[in-house]
């Protein structure tokens, strides 16, 4: 068994679910710069940017901003691993043009409890990089993730499952500040 | 041609187009003065002309007769604010869905992808078929270059989403729970009646 070879696949999302299915690869770690696997109380941080994942107008996330978790995965920090300068210089790095809003924090137990039917919907593997050690990807374990054979099969699901994701972060971002200040996430 | 009801909705400078004009008049006619003269586009119930901007002078005195001559006997010739605005915002869709052709290589910064001009097109196609009574989504673009359109209001969640295969998924949920939506509709169809119900309650209260 090779998670780490998957997990370093371009759609590494689509990779684990097809040769690693029921997030197997969760019980290793996928990286050689990572802390150690992603435990269940860890809190997860996602950088919100506009406008690709924030809505101006209404102050609230656009549901896209979750959508990486199907096939390249979600990237998220951990935030017991990172800071406030750390994330900062990430979001500089990644930016590429785009304001950066802050963030959205969401519990580890919380994504990997979410079922589709009996089966775990998310896994959260621990993608670190050298730059960015607390690196972490939430991936899509079910419907559209894992029909690659028929083509638009399962999207409908794929959408209620993102949903059902995004409404475990908060509703609106956070400066980075705030979020390091509340000790729960 | 009837000319006895038409009905100015909007006039304005086109955003694809900096260097024409746009009226564009609702219902099924329009002033008789300017079908011979103009290039004319029909779309449904309205009439839409572009013209240069050395058009504009003379067609704008001609607009102004016309409306006159229909004022006096037909009444004040006001458009319904909605359509007004609604074209407005259409025209601005539109524009940010283009906009996401300009987006370049890695622009999330983990390898983001722009749409293909067929995700695009597919998705401008879709929205300018939209039924009337539904409010414009709000546009979104996913690193892979998948386009979605969403609605997030009054308790309604709506969003569709455009891989620039010739066809679209949705998916819905109301306040209460319920869910609609399909994995596989060619582009060019309309909605599920389910999904429209949903949708349907945006334009309440």
């Amino acid at each position: 068994m090779n998670c780490i070879k998957t997990a370093n696949e371009q759609n590494r999302c689509q990779a684990l679910c097809l040769q690693f299915p029921h997030c197997i690869c969760e019980q290793h770690s996928v990286s050689s710069y990572s802390p150690g696997v992603v435990q269940d109380e860890e809190c997860l941080v996602r950088l919100i940017f506009s406008p690709t994942h924030f809505n101006e107008q209404t102050g609230k996330l656009k549901p896209f901003a979750f959508f990486d978790c199907k096939d390249k995965g979600l990237s998220v920090n951990r935030m017991q691993y990172t800071s406030v300068e750390e994330l900062k210089q990430t979001a500089a790095f990644i930016s590429h043009g785009r304001k950066i809003i802050g963030v959205v924090v969401a519990k580890c137990a919380d994504i990997r409890a979410v079922l589709d039917d009996d089966e775990r919907a998310f896994c959260v593997y621990d993608t670190a990089t050298k730059n960015n050690p607390s690196h972490a990807d939430i991936c899509q374990a079910v419907a559209d993730t894992c029909q690659l054979t028929e083509t638009g099969k399962g999207r409908k699901r794929g959408s209620q499952m993102r949903r059902k994701l995004m409404k475990l972060f908060s509703e609106y971002p956070l400066s980075l500040e705030e979020a390091f200040s509340k000790k729960n996430c | 041609m009837n000319t006895d009801h038409a009905f100015l909705c909007k006039t304005m400078e086109l955003a694809s187009s900096p260097n024409a004009f746009y009226f564009e008049f609702c219902r099924k006619a329009m002033p008789k003065e300017l079908t011979n003269t103009q290039e004319i586009i029909t779309s449904g119930e309205k009439f839409v002309i572009t013209i240069t901007p050395s058009q504009a002078k003379s067609m704008l005195v001609m607009l102004d007769q016309a409306v006159m001559k229909y004022e006096a006997t037909f009444g004040s010739l006001k458009c319904p604010i909605d359509n007004v605005d609604k074209t407005v915002a259409l025209d601005k869709l539109i524009e940010q869905l283009l906009d996401y052709l300009n987006l370049k290589e890695d622009w999330d910064g983990y390898g983001g992808m722009a749409p293909f001009e067929k995700t695009v097109n597919e998705t401008i196609q879709f929205v300018k078929t939209l039924p009337k009574m539904i409010p414009l989504p709000e546009p979104m673009i996913a690193s892979s270059g998948v386009i979605g359109l969403y609605w997030d209001d009054k308790g309604i969640y709506a969003e569709i989403g455009f891989e620039g295969d010739g066809t679209f998924w949705c998916y819905a949920e109301d306040a209460e729970g319920h869910e609609a939506g399909e994995d596989s509709i060619p582009v060019g169809e309309e909605l599920p009646p389910d999904l429209l119900n949903i949708l349907a309650h945006l334009t309440k209260g």
